[in-house]
């Protein structure tokens, strides 16, 4: 959110000798640093990806000069802490049926420009995270339609000129046994509100940051695009 | 003919034909001036015209009747009017002499009329008043050059105002018509509507608008009666209702929008618009050229159904897969239900593997009912539950909606989880609910059963069956009420039955005393209740210092405590072969073990062990110490006893900051120093008491502090060999 303002300042500066600038504006981006949030609910299985987090902070301070906490926070949906974050991650096995409040919160955030990022870590279509998450999502925000490889998402920072990166949990077969091609999202003033993979990338970014050493390709690149996004757009 | 007849004769010829051409030329000067006023007229109605087409139908203005009439009827009458005023005062009269200059300067083969007109009554000279009136006689009887230019002087009189009367005209139809088809007419324009309405034309437009008809007809499956509001200008009526107005008149030039969307006027007798009611309040609008009228629609949604889950009441947590759990829902609709059912989503597996089942219970068809209750019995054996399964519990009712996409009402969800039999072994230890109390609880509403029934028996039986049978149920009741005092014992001691049972007079003080039979909570010199751990150490009595109402102890007991001494009066009056006496304190032990089973539960859950991340060493920016990584050896551990001396020593300097805390913290000290420094526990009792008291605790604190460095035996050589 931070990240967004001081891109705000930037923007708006010219060359003018006083420029208009709102107080809100003017808030250091080292301030208050990019918090990664694990959304937290009652239904299902909301901490399946422990080790997701580190790793994703681990990906941000590794390939980007943000500002951002060394830990993750776990915020629950039932609370409006969560409209501090701009990103929340939801993930899960089992079905998820928000409960009033939550479902109060969750259209809160996305009104107020939050980003909502849910992977659905079963990737499998026929499951039953996928059928009660998008039933939830498209009775509180909208229906979810694909999201176009050639958004912006995929050239926010790392370019992904195929759309969405493929997991191994996809290439092996696990799951429903797809490649999705595409992800789904709810635009909001040309803006994804929220952003649904069938594609589990909570399993695939689910390690220790310290085991990207072994690896040739780091699978958590795609992970800079979204924080990039959500704290840009 | 002499010479002067002759002169008299062309003189009197020549003013006679005068006349004629003077006559003429007012005649043309009048219809100049009235074309001209005519002209100014429609050239000013022309342009109000096109500005209201201008207005209204490009910048989408808003212009009144008033102001349309203005532009294009009051504004070109008096341009017109002060047109042929500015004429009629600027002309001046024809005379026979201007007359005769006007023919003189336009046939130039006349000559000497001017002389003649005016010396008319004038005596000249024979000889040439003679020639001069031959000569205009001659001119004047030579009638072809006069006509003409006669005639060539009227069509440049006219020309000019005639074009531009006619160019106007042509101009103002043409612009009625535009604006006719905006929607907006002028008053002109309704007058041309009007003409051309036939039989009927006598209705107006304003008419047509007046005491319309509105018959709302809601949909179908709401089985509501069809409701007709005269004159109305709101209408409020079901989304989805047909709502029908009519009006006098036929539908010629009638437009009808409902927001953005045109409506169809049909009817030649009497004009007719249907409309669907939105899910949005919209205007509808009728307007019949100057003249519109709106009609305000609000919508009444018809709600999803209201669905209660009422049991389970909360997420539960089961040890074993076998049993069932009891399923009750309620549903409620504005308009009716259509079904009423359960949903289950059972999931199962663990990992990466997950299947789930979703499975709809104990579905009931309502056909239209306002309200509905379903039950099910869901059997954990049916479903064929394993262990580690996880159930999501929701009811589900649909409304007499026929959509196909219609939401249902769903209830909350509740999760139902079973438990796996290595998950104690972990750090995610969830509590399952005590099992007793439901077992109790089916034992009382059993005997509570039979005593009733004996109640009933009781006239037609005779005394010593009464109190064999009534002396049987209370020794029933005794023993339900030993199973719940060794559950209220167990909580507040903690330990088992197979260990050191508690029960009520055994000595000790578990913060409940037995006051003629019932256990009723105790308390100490100031209140508050004994704690067990004080019961543990075998120093009972002690205040609890940390606790500041009953409610740790004795408010999760409270319903069982109650079901207890109800018991206890069930079992004296069922003693006393008194049923009747008997059957209330049942009751009220039975509800307050229900009570118990509803009662808010806390299950707690180890937390996910987050990553920190070392930012530094991911970015390589942070400063390598120069040094190697041999291990050396690690600091000493720091024993019990420094850690209670720190810790008295931050107590000890909050007591300043705030004793509240500082208390509480040397309560907590205490407790965790009765196992392994019972000399520290003692002294700090002693400043506790002080702390309560009032007093000084400085003599007691110090005594603390010493106990703490009091040397103590030794047992030997510790495990890490660290002195």
């Amino acid at each position: 959110m931070t990240a967004r303002k001081h891109a705000t300042v930037t923007a708006m500066s010219s060359h003018t000798d006083t420029p208009r600038v709102s107080d809100t504006a003017l808030v250091s981006p080292n301030a208050s640093p990019f918090v990664f949030a694990t959304a937290q609910y009652e239904s299902g299985d909301w901490d399946s990806a422990p080790s997701l987090a580190g790793n994703i902070i681990d990906t941000i301070a590794r390939y980007t000069s943000l500002p951002v906490e060394p830990q993750g926070a776990m915020v629950s949906l039932s609370s409006n802490d969560a409209l501090r974050y701009p990103l929340l991650f939801l993930t899960g096995h089992l079905p998820v049926r928000f409960t009033a409040q939550e479902g109060q919160v969750i259209k809160r955030y996305v009104e107020r420009g939050g980003l909502l990022f849910i992977d659905d870590h079963n990737h499998d279509i026929d499951g039953a995270f996928h059928k009660t998450a998008t039933e939830e999502i498209a009775r509180l925000v909208g229906t979810l339609q694909p999201l176009s490889n050639t958004h912006a998402l995929y050239s926010s920072f790392f370019t992904f000129s195929d759309g969405p990166p493929t997991t191994s949990h996809e290439l092996n077969g696990w799951g429903d046994n797809l490649v999705h091609e595409q992800l789904l999202a709810v635009m909001r003033n040309d803006r994804i509100s929220v952003l649904y993979s069938n594609k589990d990338y909570s399993s695939e970014w689910n390690f220790h940051p310290d085991n990207k050493r072994f690896m040739g390709v780091d699978p958590t690149r795609f992970a800079v695009n979204l924080v990039v996004y959500a704290l840009t757009h | 003919m002499s010479t002067v007849a002759a002169t008299i004769a062309g003189a009197s010829q020549v003013r006679d034909a005068m006349s004629r051409v003077r006559v003429y030329l007012r005649d043309t000067i009048a219809v100049r001036t009235a074309l001209l006023a005519a002209a100014a007229g429609f050239s000013a109605a022309t342009l109000g015209q096109l500005t209201i087409v201008l207005g209204v139908g490009l910048l989408a203005m808003q212009l009144s009747s008033g102001l349309q009439n203005m532009l294009t009827l009051v504004l070109p009458v008096a341009l017109a009017l002060g047109v042929l005023l500015w004429r009629l005062m600027q002309s001046e009269t024809v005379t026979a002499v201007r007359a005769a200059l006007w023919y003189e300067e336009h046939v130039p083969s006349a000559h000497a009329v001017v002389t003649l007109v005016e010396r008319a009554g004038e005596e000249l000279s024979v000889a040439i008043s003679g020639q001069l009136a031959r000569q205009a006689a001659i001119n004047l009887h030579d009638p072809l050059p006069a006509k003409a230019q006669l005639r060539y002087a009227r069509w440049l009189a006219w020309r000019t105002p005639a074009v531009v009367v006619l160019g106007a005209s042509v101009a103002l139809f043409a612009m009625a018509g535009v604006k006719s088809q905006l929607g907006q007419g002028s008053v002109a324009d309704a007058s041309l509507v009007r003409s051309a309405q036939g039989a009927n034309g006598a209705a107006t437009a304003v008419d047509r608008l007046n005491d319309w008809q509105v018959r709302v007809t809601p949909p179908s499956y709401v089985s509501l009666p069809v409701q007709t509001l005269s004159d109305a200008t709101t209408v409020r009526a079901l989304t989805g209702s047909r709502v029908i107005i009519t009006g006098a008149g036929d539908s010629i030039g009638l437009v009808a929008t409902l927001g953005a969307q045109r409506l169809n006027v049909s009817g030649s007798n009497q004009w007719q618009v249907s409309a669907i009611m939105p899910t949005a309040p919209t205007a509808l609008r009728v307007s019949d050229g100057a003249q519109s009228r709106i009609l305000t629609f609000i919508p009444q949604p018809d709600s999803l159904p209201q669905v209660q889950l009422l049991t389970p009441q909360r997420d539960s947590v089961y040890r074993d897969t076998v049993g069932m759990v009891r399923l009750n829902a309620q549903a409620s609709d504005d308009f009716g239900l259509r079904s009423l059912a359960f949903e289950v989503i059972l999931t199962s597996g663990a990992g990466e593997q997950y299947t789930a089942r979703t499975l709809t219970l104990g579905a009931r068809s309502l056909s239209g009912a306002r309200e509905a209750s379903a039950e099910y019995a869901l059997s954990f054996a049916v479903l064929k539950v394993a262990p580690g399964d996880v159930m999501h519990v929701r009811a589900v009712a649909r409304d007499l909606h026929p959509a196909s996409l219609r939401e249902p009402g769903v209830s909350e969800t509740r999760s139902i989880r079973f438990a796996r039999a290595d998950e104690y072994d972990s750090v995610a230890v969830e509590a399952a609910p005590p099992p007793v109390v439901d077992s109790s609880m089916l034992s009382q509403r059993m005997l509570l059963d039979l005593t009733q029934k004996l109640e009933v028996r009781r006239p037609r039986i005779a005394r010593e069956v009464l109190v064999s049978e009534s002396r049987k149920l209370g020794a029933e009741q005794a023993r339900i009420r030993r199973a719940v005092s060794a559950m209220v014992f167990q909580r507040l001691t903690g330990e088992g039955e197979s260990e050191h049972v508690h029960y009520e007079g055994d000595g000790h003080d578990h913060g409940l005393t037995a006051q003629e039979g019932k256990l009723v909570p105790s308390f100490g010199a100031n209140g508050m209740v004994a704690m067990p751990g004080a019961v543990a150490s075998g120093q009972s009595g002690q205040p609890n210092n940390n606790a500041t109402d009953e409610s740790a102890i004795v408010a999760i007991n409270r319903p069982l405590l109650e079901a207890y001494n109800a018991m206890w009066d069930a079992g004296r009056a069922l003693e006393l072969a008194d049923p009747r006496e008997a059957i209330p304190h049942m009751r009220l032990a039975l509800e307050a073990i229900q009570r118990a089973r509803a009662a808010e539960r806390v299950y707690l859950r180890g937390r996910v062990r987050p990553i920190v991340v070392d930012l530094a060493r991911v970015r390589l920016v942070g400063k390598d110490t120069g040094q190697d990584s041999r291990r050396r050896a690690g600091s000493r551990a720091t024993s019990a006893r420094e850690l209670y001396g720190n810790r008295l020593l931050r107590a000890s300097e909050q007591l300043v900051i705030d004793p509240v805390a500082a208390r509480d913290s040397l309560v907590a000290l205490r407790i965790d120093a009765l196992s392994n420094d019972p000399g520290l526990s003692a002294a700090l009792e002693l400043v506790l008491n002080a702390l309560q008291a009032g007093e000084d605790a400085t003599t007691p604190l110090v005594r603390a502090r010493r106990a703490l460095i009091r040397p103590v035996a030794g047992q030997g050589v510790s495990a890490w060999s660290v002195p």
